[in-house]
């Protein structure tokens, strides 16, 4: 046998281990309580769809940023580059005349795929400051790139007269987001299950193991390189579906979509959270977003001083975000609980 | 018989130091080998060569007769070489079980079939590898090799460090699965006598070179020549 057959044969066993484990994960009750309040918020909350809407995407966003910081260890600060690209790409279908949501939504996390491939290959050479300033680079020529070429994107106009199509025909994008918030919503869980058993998968497992002994794992078989590769471009694809939620449920693309300060913030969103945790994605964006609004109402010009005393607060004293203390205070009520 | 591992010439170490030094060595398919030798000869050097993570200067690597000098060590793993290293390497938030099902390949020794080697680590499916002790962290190193269904099993000193009631149930569990013949097995000990009673062959390595080759019952019978060759002096 050659090499490559053997390789190709050795191969096979794990792509059907990957598959089973797949279906292994149990939700908890905690986890089906934590669905119910984005559904609840939906009936209880009509007045604040819009702003829900926007969590619900960034929150993707965010789950998105945690496949490749949380669970692949790859630090990014130029995350918003598949967003963005995700967004331009619905948005352009929906501006030339092809408003159907889905397949929007499909061809946005293609786009985003492919490119988060192609510049993957660049990102996981080096280690963590290598790879800030690459995906920092990366980032910029993206957004560069969009304002150059306003005759396609608008430029720093942005990107309007998108006209979307009914959801299955039946649902029309009204101003009061209802169709906005529930679509969103129901993406975002999709997307949240796949995460899930992503990483509870044999291959979501290894990610863990290279993060936690690199050295070890390509000795086990594990190729380092294409693990990487494999989940930064799954991140990109679900970055890119997160933008062009965002393009359809508002019909309108601006720069910022690509900007540096989205994917900063983003960062900020999941270390707010906990990340490598995937819930820590989605409460940590809510409640940025959340104290966001709250705070720039109160005062418009210095709502950021309070972000980012919240930030300093977090890292210093807070390990593992939002998530992690509240791991640490369950550990030691139970200790308190069984003398 | 076909040859199923090679060292011809092999001369390898870290950045520049050599140290194997033209180390020969040939295995048969399902052949068990005891690589005896004082501290310092070379011999996990010589395992560490065989998986690709050390500097190869010179000599060739032969595989299945194919040379694995481009191969890197993932690679040399899916072809089925498990090594078990020293110090374990454990992934400290990875449980006992997920340890075993991250890397399990298809074949006779399933993750089941695993826990029925070791029943200790059954009883800590979930435990996470930070909370194992050192046996398990052991058992649970060479179930995890075991599990890859590997065609070659390198053990670098398995016994280090354990408890002697431990070290007789790995021993035996060992000289079963040599038994079974399936494997070729390159076990790195201290304790010569241990390792001799259960593999067939063994070769004492020395200054990164194999200075002496026999079957291992010829060589436990005759002390004298065992003494002057890995005895710590």
């Amino acid at each position: 046998m050659t090499g490559g057959a053997q390789i190709a044969e050795m191969a096979r066993p794990r792509i059907e281990a990957m598959a089973e484990g797949l279906s292994t994960a149990r939700w908890t009750l905690t986890e089906v309580a934590f669905w119910l309040v984005p559904v609840a918020c939906f009936f209880l909350l009509s007045d604040y769809l819009v702003l829900g809407s926007q969590i619900l995407i960034t929150a993707l966003f965010a789950l998105s940023l945690d496949l490749v910081l949380g669970y692949a260890g790859v630090v990014s600060l130029g995350h918003a580059a598949f967003f963005g690209l995700g967004a331009y790409t619905a948005g352009l279908l929906g501006r030339h005349g092809w408003g159907e949501p889905l397949s929007g939504l499909l061809l946005a996390a293609a786009v985003a795929a492919l490119a988060g491939w192609l510049t993957s290959f660049l990102v996981v050479r080096g280690r963590d400051l290598t790879r800030l300033m690459v995906t920092l680079g990366i980032g910029l020529l993206f957004f560069e790139a969009a304002n150059k070429a306003a005759f396609v994107t608008g430029g720093v106009d942005g990107l309007s007269g998108v006209t979307m199509w009914k959801l299955f025909g039946v649902f029309r994008f009204d101003l009061g987001g209802k169709t906005a918030y529930a679509y969103s919503l129901v993406v975002l869980f999709v997307a949240f299950v796949f995460a899930r058993r992503l990483v509870a998968s044999p291959f979501g497992l290894s990610l863990r193991a290279v993060r936690e002994n690199a050295t070890r794992m390509p000795a086990l078989g594990a190729s380092v390189r294409s693990r990487l590769v494999i989940a930064y471009t799954i991140g990109a694809a679900l970055a890119g579906i997160a933008g062009a939620l965002l393009a359809q449920t508002t019909q309108f693309v601006g720069l910022d979509s690509l900007g540096f300060q989205r994917s900063a913030e983003l960062v900020v969103m999941l270390v707010l959270g906990g990340a490598g945790r995937l819930y820590g994605a989605v409460i940590g964006t809510a409640l940025f977003m959340i104290a966001q609004d709250w705070l720039s109402g109160l005062n418009p010009v210095y709502w950021q001083f309070w972000i980012g005393l919240l930030l300093v607060v977090i890292v210093l004293f807070a390990r593992g975000g939002i998530l992690g203390v509240a791991d640490q205070a369950m550990a030691a009520w139970r200790r308190k609980a069984e003398p | 018989m076909t040859e199923r591992l090679g060292l011809e010439r092999v001369s390898a170490g870290y950045g520049e130091s050599v140290i194997l030094d033209g180390a020969e060595l040939a295995l048969q398919a399902g052949e068990s080998l005891a690589l005896l030798g004082r501290n310092g000869a070379g011999k996990s050097t010589l395992l560490r060569t065989v998986m690709g993570l050390t500097r190869l200067h010179g000599g060739t690597v032969r595989y299945d007769g194919r040379d694995l000098a481009r191969d890197p060590p993932w690679k040399r793993s899916r072809a089925g070489i498990a090594w078990v290293p020293q110090e374990r390497g454990m992934f400290p938030s990875l449980t006992v079980d997920e340890h075993l099902t991250t890397v399990a390949r298809a074949g006779p020794c399933t993750v089941d079939r695993a826990y029925d080697l070791f029943p200790s680590l059954a009883m800590r499916r979930s435990s996470p590898g930070n909370r194992l002790s050192g046996g398990e962290q052991q058992m649970l190193a060479i179930a995890r090799a075991l599990v890859m269904n590997p065609a070659v099993l390198l053990l670098d000193e398995p016994m280090e460090g354990l408890a002697p009631v431990i070290v007789q149930e790995l021993k035996g569990l060992l000289a079963t699965l040599i038994g079974q013949g399936g494997m070729t097995v390159v076990l790195v000990e201290q304790h010569a006598r241990l390792a001799l009673s259960i593999t067939a062959r063994a070769a004492v390595l020395e200054r990164g070179r194999i200075v002496h080759q026999a079957p291992s019952a010829q060589l436990i019978a005759d002390p004298s020549t065992l003494q002057r060759l890995v005895a710590v002096a």
